[in-house]
């Protein structure tokens, strides 16, 4: 069977269900407790998976069975219906439209972060991170690229909150080669190393969760997440 | 004369598939639907040979239209369509009268095969 003849009616079909997804996700943020609108969302990606499998389209398949896991999920009330999640399904519902384009025009198709972000999404427990732990042993350590001096940085640390002592070893910056890396450093502020602080200590979290997953699962998932 | 078959499935696009696949082989796709609540108001009013039944569907899923039909005729022979990784649904939907299940994505030779076995 040439399945090349339903191109046309998988490309209408999905048209429709994604219209429906777009939809169902704006009643639903408007109500996050509101349960008819996952049920919708669920069938309209789970469809679209059916139909794409079928006709051999994996990029577009692959998406929609993520996106299906983390939906399931959310049905059965082990995800909460967050900001962040409704982005997230936004931003996913726009991949998965792109995809089935590019899957009936026979253009490679990749979605490889938004998969791992789902994937993270769905397959990821609350895991505390190395400094919310009984073993923490109080340090934390990172590196800063910019013109203030140590006295500076040292004094806005210990600023920053519950800050006992504070050590500030000067690094050469490298000379690096690449445009893009050079482009990375700023000027900061002594004001805006406080908002720093805070935006690093978030970092540190998801950087601790994400390390302590990949470490449990071994193969091709902690090959995709390399930080 | 080639049996009388109903296609129950929510996407237009799988509905058309089966049927070609069916059509192509000799079967006569009388009726199609596409929720649960169709597929047992249509099998009343066809009374087809055979049924295939998609197991998720808005309104009223496939394993509880299976119940219902079965109710109006214990000799209903119904043909699942499932999709990979449905595995519990389609052990309840046999459990509940289902005779066999195809999974998708289809392999026409794999369809016919199943249609054939239910057929008897």
């Amino acid at each position: 069977m040439d399945v090349r003849q339903y191109a046309d009616l998988f490309l209408s079909e999905s048209r429709d269900h994604l219209t429906a997804f777009n939809h169902l996700l704006l009643d639903w943020e408007r109500d996050p407790t509101a349960q008819d609108p996952v049920g919708g969302i669920f069938r309209a990606v789970h469809t679209i998976k059916g139909m794409a499998a079928t006709m051999g389209y994996q990029a577009v398949a692959e998406l929609a069975h993520r996106l299906e896991d983390l939906l399931d999920l959310v049905r059965r009330g082990e995800r909460a219906a967050s900001p962040a999640l409704f982005d997230l399904l936004f931003r996913a519902a726009d991949a998965l439209a792109k995809a089935v384009q590019d899957a009936v025009a026979g253009r490679e198709s990749s979605a490889g972060a938004l998969l791992a972000e789902l994937q993270k999404h769905a397959g990821g427990e609350a895991v505390p991170a190395s400094f919310e732990s009984e073993t923490y042993d109080g340090r934390l350590a990172f590196r800063i690229d910019t013109d203030a001096d140590a006295a500076q940085i040292g004094q806005a640390i210990r600023t920053a909150g519950d800050v006992d002592a504070v050590e500030v070893a000067a690094e050469e910056a490298h000379d690096v080669v690449v445009e893009a890396v050079r482009a990375r450093s700023i000027r900061v502020d002594q004001r805006r190393l406080d908002q720093l602080m805070n935006l690093i200590g978030e970092l540190a979290i998801a950087r601790g969760r994400l390390r302590t997953l990949t470490a449990k699962q071994d193969g091709p998932t902690s090959a995709r997440c390399r930080w | 004369m080639g049996h009388r078959v109903l296609v129950c499935d929510d996407a237009i696009f799988m509905r058309t598939m089966i049927s070609d696949i069916l059509t192509s082989a000799g079967y006569d796709v009388v009726g199609e639907a596409e929720t649960g609540l169709q597929a047992i108001d249509r099998y009343r009013d066809l009374k087809p040979d055979l049924v295939t039944m998609d197991i998720v569907m808005p309104d009223m899923g496939g394993i509880d239209a299976v119940r219902e039909i079965l109710k109006q005729d214990p000799n209903a022979k119904i043909l699942m369509c499932s999709a990979m990784g449905q595995q519990a649904l389609v052990v309840e939907a046999i459990q509940a009268g289902a005779k066999d299940f195809v999974v998708k994505p289809f392999q026409p030779s794999r369809v016919l095969e199943a249609v054939q076995r239910v057929l008897g």
